[in-house]
Order: structure tokens, then sequence, then C-alpha cells
């Protein structure tokens, strides 16, 4: 009866927001009809075109509008077009009630591409969000030239938050650097944009689920302490209430043991498929380290015989210590040691090295070393060569 | 590859079985099992600590014959004394818990599902170990490196090359170089350096953990409270990462629990033949200790010997000790903490290695972090590093403050609340705060005393159950009859 009684309390609840389900609101660009009252301020030139409003600036500027919405925004999506290099923007909100013309700034990068590129703003994660905010719009950097498709303005009801918290409950950080030192444990995003990028970007956008854990031990605690001076304060209430939380509070170590076992499974799950299960010189990706281990595999039999070696690589830590490691006794020392005659260079995902017609490495137009030939040719990026 | 590490901790294991038999001498205290983990624990370490001795002095090299000469005078030598004592005396038995009935189906089921579960981690946390490259920063700066550097030199070198033609004798070589030795053994063993190999006592020592976690609850209380507890320990996420991860934290965890428990053991004990023969033991532990991590020497130690003190101030006043037991336990700990102490404080001192955590603590500038008390309560409660451990000790803590508080709980209570209160000033107030703040040293700090704080959660949590729902109470008389209330 009691559980017929909270089926129908719960329904009555629910129902209305589930009927209204998430709500958007789309700015579109293309076609004939710029959507709404733009304001532009210091942008060289704004013209409309059929694929979007093309902008092209020599100096910072943005455009704004009033907002104008029926809805409250949890996450915000803009999509570009023909951008022809890396463009830093900025979306651009005017909290109500806060000095005319004063507006916060969440900056975002733009990747030169020409194909349409969808850029999702999890705005709701940010304490400076008004959901009622009744200005927006977008900056731009000096010499930007992009064009801009449409802007979408996102709300979701409560259920579909729930659901969303529950399926990001289950979403997992990889094994990182980092997760010697800390891990950050099952976080709770209540969209799917926020729930994309959980553990894609750091910290996380996310709110720790221990809140809500602790939120229920504090009620399930409070509700007992008061039952226990409501209905008396006998032996066999006692230890009901006992029972009762400490049963509560094992299901909650349980369920984030299996979410964090889980977690710890995946890492062991994801180093299995792309690296463990392959064949070893096969390329294989470790990390977000890359083929960095089968490279160094590679090339170790041509430096152990040499005391030092040039290494040449994108990033001086992880791999300087790690190859440092790895081919110890010999060592890895820098370019400039070129003179005291060191003939093996080992590089590392470096494009921007290569070999010329006469045989020396080349580095931006400038030579390297002395004519010799390549040892290893691990990839057009990854290769170790020798002066003759 | 991996077989080797069968010889490698075969003589390592028995010089350390032979040792803790010759300190239990006609008073077994500890369990069959229990006695072979441990030994394997002290046993390592001693070996490699005799090893640096006998190397500093130029006798032996980091070579095979070198540790194995080292290993087998041990070996020799102990089992001499102990052959010597078995003929004077009946040997040694073992301990034996309170005779207790089966565990009922349910306590079965859950210990089956559950050991399963962990288990399951623990094999993929094995294969991550041994199968994929070294990864993390001090493996291939520190621990891996040190052993590497040790094991192509064949001397305990302690400059180390940083790459790019850059050498330094500072930081990580103020270590103790326990670790990186056991990896210089095994490969030195093997003929030749394998990052298996040698990453693969790592899992060891983190099992070794948990096994004694099992033998410490199981000296106090029920079998199916050692199991929980055990469980416990193995489902807190950053130390089981720690445990598949050739660090050296889960390594000084476990001596450090060995050390605090073994103490809190002899102050709940009654009878006074297995007091004195817990104090040994805590003794040599505390000893070893010193050769793990810097921390211990700075921090882990003094405070135990505080402890300490205190509690044989009590035990003499509630006439539970004798004059002659309380000269007996400070000459041990004495005796057995300097004879480890002096000769590695001399050596830093003639190498002008560093006290501290790798940066000397002296010269660090006074002056107020800001951000500091944020970082350290995030990642305590709302991390997944701990699980709900934190607000569980908390709140056991506050709800059984009278025993907690109290003797012989408060031997671990006070080394939990000191160590860490005593972190807290390089935090808030030094350039340490970064440890902090960029979250690298602070949990690993944590991760040190969690097993200490498992056997006080678990025993706070079987108290309160004897309480609150008037169940069976403690297998341990003595941890009892100690509590005054």
């Amino acid at each position: 009866m009691f559980l017929l009684h909270a089926l129908f309390v719960g329904l009555a609840i629910l129902l209305p927001t589930t009927v209204a389900a998430k709500e958007t609101t789309i700015w579109s660009f293309e076609g004939e009809v710029i959507p709404g009252r733009w304001e532009v301020v210091r942008l060289t030139s704004t013209v409309r075109s059929p694929e979007g409003l093309r902008i092209e600036t020599a100096r910072e500027g943005h455009l704004t509008r009033p907002s104008e919405l029926a809805h409250g925004i949890d996450a915000v999506s803009v999509t570009f077009r023909d951008v022809s290099r890396p463009t830093e923007a900025i979306f651009l909100w005017h909290i109500q009630g806060t000095q005319e013309g004063h507006l916060v700034q969440l900056p975002f990068l733009i990747e030169p591409q020409r194909d349409p590129q969808t850029i999702h703003l999890n705005v709701g994660y940010y304490s400076q969000w008004d959901e009622g905010a009744d200005r927006i719009g977008l900056a731009f950097s000096s010499g930007a030239h992009v064009t801009l498709q449409r802007v979408e303005l996102s709300r979701w009801n409560i259920p579909e938050k729930i659901l969303e918290a529950w399926k990001s409950f289950w979403m997992f950080d990889e094994f990182r650097p980092y997760t010697i030192n800390f891990v950050w444990g099952p976080l709770l995003a209540t969209n799917p944009i926020a729930r994309q990028y959980l553990f894609a970007k750091l910290p996380p956008q996310g709110m720790s689920v221990n809140w809500v854990f602790y939120a229920v031990l504090t009620l399930t605690g409070g509700a007992l302490v008061l039952l226990w001076f409501l209905r008396g304060q006998g032996a066999v209430l006692r230890k009901r209430y006992v029972a009762v939380f400490l049963s509560v509070f094992a299901s909650l170590w349980l369920t984030y043991d299996l979410r964090m076992g889980l977690e710890f499974l995946g890492y062991f799950a994801n180093d299995y498929r792309t690296y463990i299960s392959q064949q070893p010189g096969s390329q294989r990706a470790f990390r977000e380290r890359g083929t960095f281990y089968d490279f160094v595999d590679a090339a170790l039999p041509h430096v152990t015989d040499r005391e030092r070696y040039i290494f040449m690589t994108t990033h001086r830590w992880p791999f300087l210590g790690a190859i440092r490691y790895l081919t110890y006794p010999a060592l890895p020392t820098d370019q400039t040691k070129v003179l005291e005659g060191i003939d093996t260079w080992v590089i590392f995902d470096r494009p921007d090295i290569a070999l010329n017609e006469k045989q020396q490495l080349v580095m931006d137009g400038v030579i390297l070393s002395p004519p010799g030939r390549k040892v290893l040719d691990f990839a057009p990026d990854s290769f170790l060569f020798r002066s003759d | 590859m991996l077989l080797w590490l069968i010889p490698g901790f075969a003589l390592p294991t028995l010089s350390g079985w032979l040792l803790l038999s010759l300190l239990e001498g006609r008073t077994p205290v500890l369990y069959r099992n229990e006695r072979f983990v441990l030994g394997f624990l002290f046993g390592l370490t001693l070996t490699m600590f005799l090893s640096f001795l006998t190397h500093i002095i130029g006798l032996i090299g980091f070579t095979f014959a070198g540790f194995a000469a080292v290993q087998l005078a041990l070996v020799l030598s102990l089992g001499g004394l102990f052959l010597w004592k078995r003929d004077r005396s009946p040997l040694p038995s073992v301990a034996r818990s309170a005779k207790e009935g089966p565990l009922p189906d349910w306590a079965r089921v859950a210990a089956w599902v559950l050991g399963s579960w962990v288990t399951l981690k623990l094999l993929a946390g094995a294969i991550i170990l041994t199968a994929t490259p070294i990864y993390q920063d001090d493996v291939f700066s520190n621990w891996n490196m040190r052993g590497k550097l040790f094991f192509e030199t064949e001397r305990l070198t302690l400059t180390m090359p940083l790459g790019n033609d850059a050498f330094t004798n500072e930081g990580v070589s103020s270590y103790p170089p326990t670790v990186p030795m056991v990896k210089t053994w095994l490969a030195t063993l093997a003929g030749t350096w394998s990052d298996s190999l040698v990453n693969a006592p790592h899992l060891l020592w983190y099992l070794t953990l948990l096994a004694l976690v099992f033998f410490a609850l199981r000296r106090h209380t029920t079998k199916s409270d050692a199991l929980l507890g055990t469980y416990l320990l193995a489902s807190l996420p950053l130390p089981l990462i720690h445990g598949i991860t050739p660090y050296a934290d889960v390594f000084l965890a476990a001596h450090l629990f060995a050390a605090v428990s073994l103490l809190f053991t002899a102050f709940t004990r009654e009878e006074p033949r297995e007091r004195q023969t817990f104090f040994r033991l805590g003794a040599v532990a505390s000893a070893l200790l010193i050769f793990t991590k810097n921390e211990t020497l700075l921090l882990h130690l003094p405070i135990l010997l505080l402890i300490l003190g205190g509690g044989i101030v009590w035990l003499r006043r509630n006439g539970k000790l004798s004059n002659t037991d309380v000269i007996a336990t400070l000459l041990w700990y004495g005796g057995t903490t300097a004879l480890v102490a002096l000769p590695w404080i001399a050596f830093k001192i003639a190498h002008d290695l560093p006290f501290g955590n790798a940066k000397a603590i002296t010269g660090l500038s006074i002056a107020w972090q800001p951000d500091v008390a944020w970082a350290i309560w995030y990642n305590t409660f709302f991390e997944g590093n701990w699980n709900l451990f934190p607000p569980l000790l908390i709140g056991l803590l506050a709800l059984r403050f009278r025993r907690a508080f109290a003797p012989p709980f408060l031997v671990l209570t006070a080394f939990l609340l000191l160590v860490y209160a005593a972190q807290l000033p390089l935090y808030f107030l030094t350039g340490l705060s970064i440890e902090a703040t960029n979250q690298t040293g602070y949990a690993r700090g944590l991760v040190h005393l969690m097993p200490i704080a498992v056997l006080l959660v678990t025993l706070l949590l079987r108290d309160t159950l004897t309480q609150c729902l008037a169940m069976q109470p403690s297998s341990d008389t003595n941890l009892r009859s100690a509590s005054p209330n």
C-alpha cells in the first residue's frame, strides 16, 4: 500500500516535467534572416551569406543580442565553418541586475576547419552563469575569419537531468599521470554536453557524487534520530535504527566500490586493448604517450653502444626522463652537443625535422647535422639518424 | 622472468622468519602465516640494510655475489642461533585464534563475492604492473632509475643523470636505497634489467599489507571482522593504485602498519611475556621503518616513540610493567632504532644528503599559503581516493569518543591524528603547499596512514555494534579488559 502511494506521488511530481522535455532555442544565421536584433561592436566586417554570418575583423570586437528566451539555459552550442586559422573567441552574457555593459566572459578556441564545427559550452557549470541572462553574445580576437552558422541554447528538465546524472555516475576517467596522486571519482553531470566532456577537460566539469552520498547519510541519520525521539528509545528500536543506518552506509560503500572498481578494470581493459594485446613493434599506442615506448624499443639497439645521443621531441616531460631511464647507461642530450662528436640523433614526434637532399637533418630551414642516414625509420616524424 | 622472484625472495624471507622466531622466543604471538608474511617484509628490508652497510664499508659490491653473500651470511647466522636456541628450549609454536564457529551462510557468501571482486581487481592490477611500460614520473626518475643505476654501476651511486648532460647529487638520492636495491638484487639474479621483474615486488608489498591488516585484526576480533577490515582497505581506490604502481608508499605503509599495530597490540596484552614479545617485534619494525622512506625518520618515528613513551608511563602507573620490563623495552627500541638510524644518518651527513622528503626541510620560508585548506578539504572528502572512509572514521571517532581517546585505542588514534596534524603546518605555512594544492603529496601521506586507520575503524565499528546491538563481543579478552569503558 505504501509503495502504491509512493508511486502515485512520484508520478504526480514527475509527470508535468516529463511532458515538458528538453527545450532548445536555435538562432540560425543560415539563409536570409538574421535571428533577432544583434548589436555589433568594433568588428571590422559582418556579412550575411547562405552559409551563415561571415565575420572578419582586424581588431577585437563582439556581437550581442537580448536573450528574450522563454526558458533557462544549461548549455550553449555554437557552430562555425570556414575557419581559416586558430581563433580565440569568447562567449558573453550579462547577469540580470548588474551594471549595463558589464559582460561575463567564457573564452574558447575555434580550430581552423572548413567544414562546420560545433563548440559546446557547459555554461551551467560556472557559478557566474545566470540562467536568465538578459543579453548574450560572442566576441572574437583580432584576425578572426569565421562563419557563424548557428547558436543553440538548451535546457533540460529534471527527469532528463537525473538520467544524465545517473549515466555520468558510470562514466570513467582513464589512467593518467595524476592517477598516482588522486582520482576524481564519480562525478555528476546534468546534461549530455557536460557528460560528453566530463573527463576530457581538466578539472572535470561535474559535481562530486560524494555530496549526494553525504546528503543521503545525513537525511537517513537525521530521520532515524527523529524517530528515536518520537517513537521511543527501546533496545529493539535502537537495534533496528542502527541496522538501517549501517545498511544504508554499506549500500553506498558497495556502490562506490563497484563504480571505482569498474573504473580500475577500465584502466586494464584500455591498456589491454590498445597495448598489451597488440603485437610488439606494431606501433602500439600506450595511453596518452602514443607510440613512444615502441619507438624506444626499436631505437634501443642503435643507442646502447653509444655513451650519449641527441634526443629531440615535442615536450621535455615526460619523454626526456623516460628515455633516460629506458636507454641508460646511454644518456640523452640536446642538439648543441653535436659539436662534441655525437653522431646519433633520436627524433620522436617531430614532423618539423626531416632530411634534406644532402642527407642532413633540417628543422625550419636550419641545418642541424652533418650528412648521414636514417638507421631507423619508425614513422615519418619519428626516426633515428646517424651522421657519417 | 617473474619466476626469479622465488629465488630472489627465498633467503630474505627465511631470514625474516628466523628473526621473528628468535624475537618471539618461547612466547609465540604471531600466526603461522603471519610470521611468513612479516618475515618476507622484514627479511627483505633487513637484508638490504645489511647489504647497504657492508657495501659502504667496502666489503661487497652490488653484484650477485655481493648480495648473495650477505643473504647467506644472515641466514646462516640467524639459522645457527635459531638451532642453538631450539636445542635449549622447545620449538616456537604459533599463536592461535580464539575458537569460533564457522561463518554464517550470509557472511560466507559475502566473503566469497567481495573476495572474488578484490581478486579480480588484483589480477587486472598485476597485469598492468608487469605488462605495461613504466609510466609515472617517480618510477623513471627515482625508484626504478636508481635501481638501474646501482645495477649498471654495481655500487650505491648517488649521482643521478638528469639528461642533457646534467647530473645531481640532490633530491631523490637522499631517499633510503632499499626499494631500488631490491630491484638491483632481482636484476643481478636474472642477469638483466627487466621492468616486469623489478616492478613485481610492489604488488607483493600491497598483498603483504592486506595480509598484515587481516592478521592484526584477527588478533583482536572475529574472523568476519578481520575480513571486513581487509575488504575496507582493499576497496580504497588510491591505495589500490599504489599497490600496482612501482612507488614506495605501500612499502612504507606496510612497515608503518607493522610498527604501529605491534605497538598497539603490546598495550592490549595482559600477559607480561606476550606484551614484551610484541614490544620486541614492534621495536624491530620501528627500526626497519627508518630504512623505507625519508618521512619516517622525521615524522613517523618521533611520534611513534612519543606514544611509546606515554604508553610505558601509563602501563607503569597501572602496575602492568615492572622496572625491568621498562628498561628492556626502552633498550629494545633505543638499540634497534640506533642500529639503523645512526649509520643511515651518518651516511646522509657524510654525503651531504638532505633530510626531508627529497626536498630539504631546512631553509623553508614561512608564509601563509592560500588555497591549501580547500585543496585538502576537497581531496579528503570529495574525490574518489577513499570511498566514504573519511566520514566513517570521523563519525566513529565522534560516536565512540571515550573509547577512541583512551588506552589502548589511543595508541592508534593519537598516532593518526598527530602524524596528520604534524604535516599540516608544512602545507599551510611553507612552499611545500604545492604538494597539497597540486595534489602531488598530500594524499600519498594518507596512503601511509590508511591501514592504521582501517584497523582503528574496524575495531571501533565492532565496539559500536557490540554496544548498540548487543552482539557477540570482541574475541580479544585483552582488548576488552584493557579498555576502561
